[in-house]
C-alpha cells in the first residue's frame, strides 16, 4: 500500500524506461569503472537522484545492511593485491557491489509487480520468433507470483500437520525420501487439485490460450522519462569518455 | 429462462454410466434458484453444462430472454467453492481486468467497466491492493465482482458459504438478495447445507442424474417427506414438530 | 486435566496479534472457540501445539510446566488433504510407526477406528480418497489422533461434511471429551453446543469466556454478537429472559418450547 501513498517521481516513469534505465545504470557500474573515484560518484549520483525525487532513500540505504558481510568479503578479496593491500581496489569493489545493490534493491522499490511484468513481457517479444508466445509467458508468470504465497503457506500447513500426526521431519526435512513422502505427496495432490479448479476458473472467464487479449493497463512516456533518457545519456557519455582516456 | 431439454451426460461416450439421465427443467430469473442434493447427485456436473465448461452427451440446453434478441451472446458466470483457486491476478484491479482482457476489449472500456464493478463492493479506491492482504471474505467478494464485470445474464454459484465465516455468510446471502431484486442476472446457489434452503426462492432437488423435486419453497416446505438424499432446514422441523 | 493460558499474547511478525487471552480448557467439557476468520483461532491452536512461538504469557497444563511435543494432536481444517497412504488402516497406523515399541499397534489402530466409527472389516483395506466426504474426514481425524496425548485440538472439524456427516462426527467428538481436552475451532458452535460446552468467543483482540446458556442468551439479544440461525432467535427469543436456552436443533427448541407452554 505504499506504493500508493509513495508519489516520487521515479515511480511516475514508465516500466521501460525504469527497466532500460536501471539496466544501463547496472552494466555502466559493472564494466566502467576503472577507479574508486567513478563508482563512489556513481553511487552519489543514485542517492542524490533519489532524494531530488523524494523517494524513500533513508530505508533504500538502510537495506545495505543485509549485504554488509558480502561488501567486507569482497572488499577484503579484491583489496589483496599480491602481497600488498590496496585500499583503493578494496573500495572500488565494495563500491560496485553497493552500487548494483542499490539500483536493483531502488528499481524493485519503484515498480509495482504490473510494470516488472510488463517490461518482462516486451523483453519477451524476441521469443516469438521461437514460437513462444510473450502474452503466455507473461500471465504464467502472474499466476505464478500470485500462487506462490498461496504453496508456501500450504506446505507450511502440512509440514506441521504431518508432523503433530508424528512424521519425523524437522527443519532438515529431505532427509531421506521416505521421510519426505507425507509431505511431497498432499502438496502435489493438493496442487493438482488447486489448478484444476484454476483452469476451469479461467476457461469460465472466457481464457482461450493463443488468443488475443485487451490489457488493462497501459503506459505512456511522459515528460520525465524524456528527461531521465537525457540525464543518463549525459552520464553515459561522460563515463565512457573517462574510461577511453584513463 | 433456461429450459433444459432431455439432457444427459457421460464423462466417456461408451460408457453406460450416466451422471444425469434425460433432464428436463427450467429455471427463471428474478429469484434464487437453489440446485441441492447428496454429493455425487450431479449437481456440479449440471453447473459445468450450464456455463459451458462441458457439452451435453445428448439433449441441449437453451437460453431465453423475455425481450428475445436474436444476436445476443449468453454469457453465464460461474463462483467456485475455494476463493483462493479462482482470483487469477495478484492485484485486486488486475482480477477483475481478467476477464475483460480475455474478450480483447481496448484499454479505456477495460478501466471504465472495472471500476463499475469494484465500486459495487466498494474496491475502487484498493485496486493496486495485492490480494493475498485480503479476508476469506472480501476475496469472495472479489470473485462476485470479477464475473459481475463481465455482465453475464446467469451466475452459478458452486457452495458458495462453505469457506466464510458465519458474519461473511449474512453478507453473501445480502448481496445475492441485492443482486436478485436490482439486476437482470439469474441466480443458481449449488449447497447441501439444509439451513442455505430457507434463502432459495426455487428449490431443484438432484437424485442419482435426476431431477426428482423442482418447485417453489413453499411447495418444498408443504411436502409430507423431504425427497430422497436431503433433510428438512430446522425452521421446516420445528414447525412441523410444533403442529403435530 | 486443566490446560491454563495465564496472560497470554500471541504475536505475529512483533505486531500483537490476539490477547491478552486468560482461559482454561478442561477435560469433561467440549472448549470451543469461535471468532471471525483471520482473528487468530488458528495461531492460538498452533501456539498450544507448539508451532508458533511468538508470543508472552504462560500456558500450564495442570498447575505445572506444559511441555506440547507429545501431549498435542493437531488437526487442521480439511485433515483428508493429509493423506498420502493406500488404505485406511495405512493411514491411521502411520503415527505409531514413529513410536519406539512397536508391539500391538495393528490393535490399537483397529481399537481406534471403532472409536471414530470406522469398522475395520469394511474400511480397513478401502482407498482414502474414494471414501465419501463425512467418512474421509473421521478417517483424517483418526490419523490425526491416534496417538491419544492429552490434548486434542480441531480446526473446523464440521466445515464442508453434509448433515448427517456433521451430526456423526459431532457424537464423536463429544465422547472424546470424558478422557481428554478437546479443543474445537468453529463456525458452527450451534451444531455441536450443549450443555456442558465452554466457549472462548473472540471479537478482535478482546477475548471472554462464555458458557453454553450465556453465549446462546448474548447471540439471541443482541444479534451482532454472533449469527446464530434467524429461526431460533424467532422462536426462543421472548423466554430468553427467563430460561435456560435449548441447543439450537429443531427437537430441543419444540420440547422448550412446550414445556413452556405446559408450564
Amino acid at each position: 500500500m505504499d506504493e500508493r501513498l509513495n508519489k516520487s517521481k521515479l515511480r511516475l516513469l514508465n516500466p521501460i524506461t525504469k527497466g532500460i534505465l536501471c539496466i544501463i545504470y547496472i552494466l555502466m557500474i559493472s564494466f566502467f569503472c576503472k577507479n574508486w573515484l567513478v563508482a563512489f560518484n556513481l553511487n552519489l549520483f543514485l542517492i542524490l537522484i533519489c532524494f531530488y525525487a523524494k523517494e524513500e532513500t533513508i530505508e533504500l540505504l538502510v537495506s545495505l545492511k543485509k549485504i554488509w558481510f558480502l561488501l567486507l568479503i569482497v572488499g577484503l578479496f579484491q583489496g589483496f593485491v599480491g602481497s600488498s593491500f590496496n585500499i583503493f581496489s578494496c573500495l572500488n569493489a565494495i563500491f560496485k557491489v553497493m552500487g548494483i545493490f542499490l539500483t536493483a534493491s531502488l528499481y524493485t522499490r519503484i515498480s509495482t509487480q504490473n510494470e516488472l511484468l510488463y517490461f518482462w513481457e516486451i523483453c519477451f517479444r524476441p521469443l516469438k520468433l521461437f514460437g513462444f508466445s510473450s502474452n503466455e509467458l507473461a500471465l504464467t508468470m502472474v499466476i505464478a507470483i500470485r500462487f506462490l504465497p498461496v504453496f508456501m503457506n500450504e506446505i507450511e500447513r502440512i509440514r506441521i500437520a504431518q508432523i503433530a500426526r508424528g512424521a519425523k521431519m524437522k527443519k532438515n526435512m529431505i532427509a531421506s525420501a521416505i521421510n519426505f513422502m507425507p509431505l511431497l505427496i498432499p502438496v502435489l495432490t493438493q496442487a493438482i487439485m488447486r489448478s484444476e479448479e484454476l483452469a476451469d476458473a479461467m476457461e469460465v472467464r472466457g481464457y482461450v490460450p493463443n488468443r488475443p487479449r485487451g490489457r488493462y493497463k497501459t503506459y505512456k512516456l511522459n515528460k520525465y522519462d524524456y528527461y531521465s533518457f537525457f540525464i543518463m545519456g549525459i552520464i553515459l557519455s561522460l563515463i565512457i569518455y573517462k574510461y577511453i582516456h584513463n | 429462462m433456461i429450459l433444459f431439454d432431455r439432457v444427459s451426460f457421460c464423462y466417456n461416450e461408451k460408457e453406460t454410466s450416466f451422471i444425469l439421465k434425460g433432464v428436463s427443467f427450467s429455471l427463471q430469473k428474478g429469484i434464487i434458484n437453489g440446485l441441492i442434493g447428496k454429493n455425487g447427485c450431479g449437481k456440479s456436473t449440471l453447473a459445468r453444462l450450464i456455463v459451458g465448461l462441458l457439452k451435453p452427451t445428448e439433449g441441449e440446453i437453451q437460453f431465453k430472454e423475455e425481450n428475445e434478441d436474436p444476436n445476443a451472446y449468453y454469457f453465464s458466470g460461474m463462483i467456485f467453492q475455494n476463493p483462493d483457486n479462482q482470483i487469477v491476478g495478484t492485484t485486486i484491479g488486475d482480477d477483475i481486468a481478467f476477464g475483460l482482457e480475455n474478450l480483447n476489449l481496448p484499454t479505456e472500456n477495460i478501466e471504465q467497466l472495472v471500476v463499475k464493478a469494484a465500486s459495487l463492493f466498494g474496491f475502487e479506491k484498493m485496486l493496486d491492493m495485492p490480494v493475498s492482504k485480503l479476508s476469506g471474505g472480501q476475496k469472495q467478494m472479489l470473485c462476485i465482482a470479477s464475473v459481475l464485470a463481465l455482465e453475464p445474464s446467469w451466475i452459478v454459484f458452486d457452495e458458495p458459504t462453505s469457506h466464510l465465516d458465519p458474519w461473511a455468510r449474512i453478507e453473501f446471502w445480502n448481496i445475492i438478495n441485492y443482486l436478485v431484486d436490482n439486476s437482470n442476472i439469474g441466480i443458481i446457489v449449488i449447497s447441501q447445507l439444509p439451513e442455505d434452503i430457507i434463502h432459495f426462492g426455487h428449490i431443484s432437488v438432484l437424485n442419482e442424474g435426476c431431477i426428482i423435486f423442482n418447485d417453489s419453497y413453499d411447495v418444498f416446505a408443504s411436502l409430507n417427506q423431504p425427497p430422497e438424499g436431503i433433510d428438512f432446514p430446522e425452521n421446516i422441523k420445528l414447525q412441523r414438530l410444533l403442529n403435530n | 486435566m486443566k490446560l491454563r493460558l495465564g496472560n497470554l499474547v500471541i504475536k505475529y511478525n512483533d505486531n500483537p496479534l490476539l490477547g491478552p487471552i486468560d482461559a482454561s480448557f478442561e477435560s469433561g467439557q467440549l472448549n470451543l472457540i469461535v471468532g471471525r476468520s483471520g482473528c487468530g483461532k488458528s495461531t492460538l491452536l498452533k501456539l498450544i501445539a507448539g508451532f508458533h512461538s511468538e508470543f508472552t504469557g504462560a500456558i500450564s497444563l495442570d498447575e505445572e510446566y506444559f511441555e506440547p511435543e507429545g501431549n498435542v494432536a493437531l488437526a487442521f481444517q480439511n485433515p483428508e488433504s493429509l493423506f498420502f497412504n493406500s488404505t485406511v488402516f495405512e493411514e491411521i497406523l502411520f503415527s505409531l510407526t514413529s513410536l519406539d515399541k512397536k508391539d500391538n499397534i495393528c490393535e490399537l489402530t483397529n481399537h481406534w477406528m471403532e472409536k471414530w466409527g470406522l469398522s475395520p472389516e469394511i474400511y480397513s483395506k478401502k482407498y482414502p480418497f474414494k471414501l465419501s466426504g463425512g467418512e474421509k474426514r473421521r478417517v483424517a481425524l483418526a490419523a490425526c489422533t491416534i496417538l491419544q496425548p492429552k490434548i486434542i485440538l480441531l480446526d473446523e472439524p464440521l466445515a464442508g461434511l453434509d448433515r448427517v456427516g456433521q451430526s456423526d462426527l459431532s457424537k464423536i467428538i463429544k465422547n472424546l471429551c470424558d478422557e481428554h481436552i478437546v479443543i474445537v475451532v468453529t463456525h458452527e458452535p450451534e451444531l455441536i453446543l450443549q450443555d456442558n460446552s465452554r466457549i472462548l468467543y473472540i471479537n478482535g483482540k478482546e477475548t471472554a469466556e462464555y458458557d453454553s446458556n450465556t453465549f446462546l442468551y448474548n447471540a439471541v439479544i443482541n444479534p451482532g454478537f454472533y449469527p446464530i440461525p434467524q429461526w431460533y432467535i424467532e422462536s426462543v427469543k421472548p423466554y430468553a429472559e427467563m430460561y435456560e436456552l435449548p441447543p439450537v436443533n429443531s427437537e430441543s427448541v419444540a420440547n422448550f418450547l412446550r414445556s413452556i407452554k405446559n408450564g
